[in-house]
């Protein structure tokens, strides 16, 4: 976020001359402050900026909030993840990403589960670890041997689900080999968040 | 590292996961010696056994009243651990000297 006073900021602003279609993220990264002073849901280029409003301006969500502008495919992930606290204003199982955002709603919505737990969109694939590691208080509302991904998701089930040992115990399917202590890796993409890319490995945050 | 995991975080379970062909030695074997050591005649396995320096550490720290049992097989597969063993046996009477010492000087407590 700049440091750019209000006054200053007021004064500058001209909404004609800003690129909205080009920078409306960067409005949202670096003016979050300002926000009410700038925003304009019409003139926002959703697509682009999306992440951005999820990402820098939750603490304004309920100004910027619409669930049907708002960029679900790109940004489903950045809600779950830093609006998390909003939970029961934005969430929508249809428009929801699941593929993209099942780790975030795991790992930062747990306290809402019974809110969104659906075996049936829920990301089993690459997200059964976060279950685990997050949603333990639930397991015996998520557990499910046959869906649940044992390659990637054994340590965290030692690790967080002992209490449950005799309920996912199963020495056929449990990996006995995993390799590395690292979470597995998952990436939060934003395609036009002007050619940056965010991934995120493990609790680390790296930007490329 | 699960392996190593099941070791660590549930050795009261020891007797319900145990299964040494899928156990995995390279990772597991230091937790194994270190939290499951009530167990030690259940998985002592000594063509499974890897003789690092740090599971012969542990071995010494925590299956200590096992050594009749796995000192022989160590000294067999580990050149560093038989002449640190060698180099013990030889100066008994100074380490017990030393021990000694160390007792006296801590007031003669054990």
């Amino acid at each position: 976020m700049k440091t750019v006073d209000r006054e200053a900021f007021v004064k500058h602003w001209d909404p004609d001359k800003w690129d909205w279609a080009l920078k409306s993220d960067k409005l949202a990264k670096e003016y979050s402050n300002m926000l009410d002073i700038w925003w304009d849901p019409e003139r926002f280029d959703w697509s682009l900026g999306s992440w951005a409003l999820a990402e820098y301006c939750h603490d304004y969500f309920d100004i910027w909030w619409d669930s049907e502008k708002f960029n679900w495919g790109d940004a489903s992930n950045f809600l779950a993840r830093y609006c998390s606290k909003h939970f029961h204003k934005w969430w929508d199982p249809e428009k929801f990403n699941w593929e993209a955002g099942s780790v975030e709603l795991a790992s930062h919505c747990w306290h809402a589960f019974h809110g969104w737990w659906d075996p049936e969109k829920f990301n089993w694939e690459d997200a059964s670890w976060a279950l685990a590691l997050y949603c333990h208080d639930y397991f015996e509302v998520w557990w499910d041997p046959e869906k649940y991904n044992w390659e990637r998701g054994s340590a965290e089930l030692a690790r967080r689900c002992s209490r449950y040992f005799d309920k996912w115990w199963d020495p056929e399917k449990f990996n006995w080999r995993a390799a590395s202590e690292v979470l597995p890796s998952f990436v939060l993409t934003s395609s036009r968040s002007g050619g940056t890319q965010r991934s995120i490995t493990g609790s680390t945050l790296h930007v490329t | 590292m699960c392996s190593s995991l099941l070791a660590e975080l549930l050795p009261e379970r020891f007797l319900d996961w145990w299964d040494p062909e899928r156990f995995d030695w390279s990772t597991g074997s230091k937790m194994l010696i270190k939290h499951c050591s009530a167990y030690f005649e259940r998985w002592w396995d000594p063509r499974r056994f890897q003789a690092y320096p740090s599971s012969i550490e542990a071995l010494a720290l925590n299956c200590a009243e096992y050594m009749n049992v796995w000192l022989p097989h160590v000294l067999e597969k580990d050149s560093s651990a038989r002449a640190l063993v060698a180099l013990v046996m030889q100066r008994t009477d100074e380490v017990k000297q030393i021990l000694l010492q160390n007792t006296l000087e801590r007031g003669g407590a054990e």
